[in-house]
């Protein structure tokens, strides 16, 4: 196993070697993964925040690999374009991608004929990052506190409208699921544009409130624009440490966008248990974990079956989220 | 061999966006219509297809009153249209190739075919400007500009 | 920091070695993305976005804007000498620029368009310098009932910009908005007329159909011909440059068409495209020889490429001020700064001023190597005009597919893009107007985006949609536009088609 001391070069002849060998090396190159350049499908367009996640965990794992990671944008279909392309894949560990909590588990719901079903259909490498939703409300609302904003809430059904990036993303999921919780009705308003209109509803003060992630309401935040009322997760967020976590203000409502990578299913033992371990070992190097808390997200380390496990336990929210969605409509 | 009228042609358009506005309205009727307060992505189709029918019946009509002045379609004839069917035949074959056996090969057959039907020649000389018009592309596009073009399962074979 | 402080110290940031390099690369290579057709400045920044990592955020952000205006300079060059707009914001450019190559003056359009890119992107980097925090509250003004008003009476005025009688232009024009009602719904995420097909799901793209229906339509007819000619265009190539008159008549254009374009610049939505095609518009009706518009006049190729220009530049105001973006060239640059650990927002000017300033700056200093860089180009874009038939048709057709491929890495869009050449070739053929098909399908989805989340924000209310100063008057000034448009039309029975 001498891999790691092999400078990148070397690693590379050796690649152009097996490759001129053609068919006949096939078997050969399971043994030596990687043997030549990966492919990293990001299911999602450039832009936004999941391309950069992407991008700076490939540059993490492309120096410990010593081979090129090639990032391939394949958008559409609620990210299930770019994630099938993933699945289907050669199972021979050239081939990766992003998956989110939403593209792996949620989509399978709500979509038929997917390459997937659940967790069993790919393989769980490791997970990433998450992304905690926060809720805003413009600096001049009279709610001081999330405490203060539920009790109206409450006394007002269907009257406070927050604004969220599109119908059954990740932050309307997370308002219906406080919905859910807190037997409260609060108007969700989907927008369009990763969240970009979504917010402009709120400052140009056409909803009461808006749900959306921490690095794209950051700036009106800072600039004393809007103000954060709640984080939906366990514990304060790093971005702003003021805003109340939603299951210490007794609302168990949690619900990340999740970030993880995957492989088809089927690889090789030897290949899954390598690219698992290097996998593992990016996510931990200072410059991702630098890059994750600059931008917002949390990070949560975990690989193969415990963020299998995870994901289960998010197809199982998902479902009964959906069971309150029919049944209310 | 005369070619169809300008009037012709029109109506015959108009028929088809006719056929094709009805298709749509028929699938655009299964789709969830919502309520006025969250609509659904059946409202808006549903106000596309009956416009859309009723130009291409205004098309259609158009076509119908036009005075027939005698003027013809510019339409291709004789080995004009063969041109023109054989280009759409290679590119439909490139298309179909491409995913299967890589761009670079599959742009190659392309530009030689069609440079050969063009220009005439022998396929030799023809098969060198085509490969290397393939080559030129491929290194612009893959090499400078990074844009991941299909290798193709023989590429992967070839181990590329 | 003022405005004239801060652009002497965005100077001294943009000349600096690397910047100063980093900007001329992005122009050079964003001049040579923009020419071919298919890659356009989204295509273009998309490429270089994994690269601006390596640079430190000034420099790689400084590319990027590279990179954006060389790609918005070459986009009209096809468009001009070949009738194939390389990108929807050159569509309409096609028309009276190609009229004008035919006459042999495709070496002075170019040059005068080059000078309006300059003159439309000079004007409006100083009005983002003066105006930038006043204008930043535009897009805040602006809610679904603004953003239908505005797109639904575009489509009213748009539809019949490029001739065709009622029923040709309105039959291409629905067609586009139909077209534009395939794959997943932009609110509620239901996918529609995909048939099961899930690259379907993306919809139709805009780039495969504008360049199947303009460039591959273009080569079904050069193949058709081939026989017939040698080479593209018969060109005297004596007159490279623009004549007094020309210049003279392009003033005009070039200022009204920087108007247009800094106006829609502001307001989030597909900007470049909309301004190009209102700058054209409003050419038609006030231009002294509108008469002659759509005939190859001047003024239909000066304004629009302004406005395109103007428009880009103007949309920083939102991506900057409010750090939001609205485009994907937005999206890209913002996420850019991101991962440099970069917030766009509100407070940029005052956390990072060597940013804001230095790419204010550095706009500049790219138009001004623009403009040095394409004026002598201009000759060798017109030499390309005598590349003989047999061996650009094979050509095109190869830059073309690659161009639809990569802006989904989707094999559907090639399909998209023969099946929209089709499309081309038959109007083409029957005198039925295309531009208004890519009009609809640019504002259909937008008209029914901004329906749609009018009605659950209002909760069911139609009348919201007239509330309001903005809406109302929009929807006045555009019914106004059509009546006028239309009376004028009367007095010609079959208005002709403007399209080479």
């Amino acid at each position: 196993m001498n891999r790691f001391s092999l400078p990148r070069r070397g690693l590379l002849a050796a690649a152009a070697g097996a490759a001129t060998l053609g068919a006949a090396s096939r078997l050969a190159r399971a043994a030596a993964w990687p043997s030549r350049d990966m492919t990293f499908i990001v299911p999602y367009a450039p832009g936004g925040s999941t391309d950069p996640v992407s991008r700076t965990f490939c540059a993490q794992l492309e120096k410990i690999l010593g081979v090129n990671i090639a990032v391939e944008n394949r958008p559409g279909g609620g990210a299930t374009i770019g994630t099938g392309a993933v699945i289907r894949a050669r199972p021979d560990g050239h081939t990766i991608g992003l998956g989110s909590n939403s593209s792996l588990m949620f989509q399978p719901l709500i979509n038929r004929g997917l390459a997937w079903n659940s967790a069993d259909d790919f393989t769980s490498v490791v997970k990433l990052v998450d992304l905690p939703p926060v809720l805003a409300v413009r600096a001049d609302a009279p709610w001081r506190s999330f405490e203060e904003f539920m009790a109206h809430v409450r006394a007002n059904p269907r009257r406070v409208r927050a604004s969220v990036s599109g119908l059954r993303t990740t932050p309307d999921l997370t308002i219906q699921q406080l919905n859910r919780k807190a037997g409260v009705q609060i108007a969700t308003v989907p927008f369009t544009g990763g969240g970009g209109e979504a917010l402009l509803a709120l400052l140009g003060g056409r909803v009461e409130a808006n749900c959306g992630f921490g690095p794209s309401v950051k700036g009106q935040v800072e600039a004393g624009n809007i103000r954060i009322l709640a984080v939906f997760q366990r514990g304060r967020y790093e971005m702003f440490p003021e805003a109340v976590s939603s299951v210490e203000a007794g609302y168990d409502v949690t619900l990340p966008a999740a970030y993880y990578v995957i492989a088809p299913k089927g690889l090789p033992a030897e290949v899954q248990e390598k690219l698992t371990q290097t996998s593992r070992e990016a996510v931990a190097t200072p410059e991702f974990t630098a890059f994750a808390r600059s931008n917002g997200y949390t990070l949560d380390p975990k690989a193969g079956d415990a963020m299998k496990a995870e994901l289960v336990e998010y197809q199982e929210t998902f479902r009964e989220l959906l069971a309150f969605l029919n049944q209310r409509s | 061999m005369a070619a169809p009228t300008l009037r012709t042609g029109r109506a015959a358009i108009g028929l088809l966006g006719l056929l094709l506005a009805a298709a749509y309205i028929a699938v655009g009727l299964e789709l969830p219509l919502g309520s006025a307060d969250l609509p659904g992505p059946g409202l808006f189709p549903l106000v596309v297809g009956p416009l859309l029918a009723l130009v291409a019946l205004a098309l259609l009509r158009e076509g119908w009153a036009m005075q027939d002045d005698g003027t013809r379609l510019d339409l291709p004839a004789g080995e004009e249209a063969w041109r023109v069917v054989l280009v759409l035949v290679a590119l439909t074959l490139h298309f179909v190739a491409m995913p299967w056996i890589g761009h670079l090969i599959s742009a190659s057959l392309l530009s030689t075919a069609v440079i050969r039907l063009l220009r005439g020649g022998g396929w030799a000389a023809a098969a060198v400007a085509g490969v290397a018009l393939a080559a030129a592309a491929e290194f612009l596009f893959v090499r400078l500009l990074q844009v991941p073009l299909p290798r193709g399962e023989l590429g992967y074979w070839l181990g590329m | 920091m003022g405005a004239l402080e801060g652009l002497l110290f965005g100077l001294s940031v943009a000349v600096q070695p690397q910047n100063l390099m980093a900007a001329l690369a992005g122009a050079l290579a964003g001049t040579v993305i923009g020419v071919l057709p298919g890659l356009g400045p989204v295509a273009g920044v998309a490429l270089v976005l994994p690269l601006t990592f390596a640079f430190d955020p000034t420099t790689g952000l400084i590319m990027m804007a590279g990179i954006f205006y060389g790609s918005m300079y070459g986009g009209s060059t096809t468009a001009i000498l070949m009738n194939i707009p390389g990108e929807s914001a050159s569509v309409v450019t096609a028309i009276d620029g190609y009229k004008l190559t035919q006459k042999g003056r495709a070496g002075a359009v170019l040059a005068i368009v080059a000078v309006g890119s300059f003159v439309g992107a000079t004007l409006a980097i100083l009005g983002v310098l003066f105006a930038a925090p006043v204008l930043a509250s535009v897009a805040l003004l602006f809610g679904p009932a603004e953003f239908f008003a505005l797109t639904a009476g575009g489509l009213l005025v748009l539809s019949r910009i490029s001739g065709g009688s009622f029923a040709a232009a309105g039959f291409s024009c629905l067609l586009g908005v139909a077209l534009g009602t395939v794959g997943q719904e932009a609110v509620t995420g239901h996918n529609r007329y995909t048939f099961g097909v899930l690259e379907l799901t993306e919809g139709i793209g805009l780039v495969p159909v504008v360049v199947g229906l303009y460039g591959i339509a273009e080569i079904l007819s050069l193949v058709e011909t081939s026989l017939r000619r040698g080479e593209l265009v018969k060109v005297r190539f004596r007159e490279l440059f623009p004549r007094r008159d020309e210049w003279a008549r392009a003033v005009a254009p070039w200022l009204r068409g920087t108007g247009v374009g800094f106006f829609f610049g502001l307001i989030p939505g597909p900007a470049a495209t909309l301004a190009s095609f209102a700058s054209y518009r409003l050419e038609q009706a006030v231009s002294r020889y509108r008469a002659e518009i759509g005939h190859g006049a001047i003024e239909g190729a000066a304004g629009p490429e302004t406005a395109n220009n103007a428009a880009a530049t103007s949309a920083l105001v939102p991506l900057l001020s409010l750090g939001l973006p609205f485009t994907p060239i937005g999206a890209l640059m913002i996420s850019a700064m991101m991962v440099q650990g970069v917030q766009p927002g509100p407070l940029l000017v005052q956390q990072h001023p060597d940013i804001f300033w230095g790419l204010i700056a550095s706009l500049y200093i790219g138009n001004v190597m623009l403009l040095v860089l394409n004026l002598p180009l201009v000759g060798v874009w017109v030499s390309l005009l005598r590349i003989p038939v047999w061996f650009f048709v094979p050509m095109l057709l190869i830059v073309a597919s690659i161009g639809a491929y990569s802006v989904h890495n989707s094999m559907l869009d090639l399909w998209v893009l023969a099946g929209a050449g089709l499309v081309g070739y038959a109007f083409n053929k029957c005198n039925i107007p295309l531009a208004p098909l890519v009009v609809g399908l640019i504002l259909g989805p937008e008209v029914e985006k901004h329906l749609r989340e009018g009605l659950i924000l209002s909760q069911g209310d139609l009348l919201y949609f007239l509330e309001g100063p903005i809406a109302p008057v929009v929807w006045g000034a555009a019914l106004l536009v059509a009546v006028i448009g239309a009376l004028r039309r009367r007095r010609q029975p079959e208005p002709a088609v403007l399209e080479g």
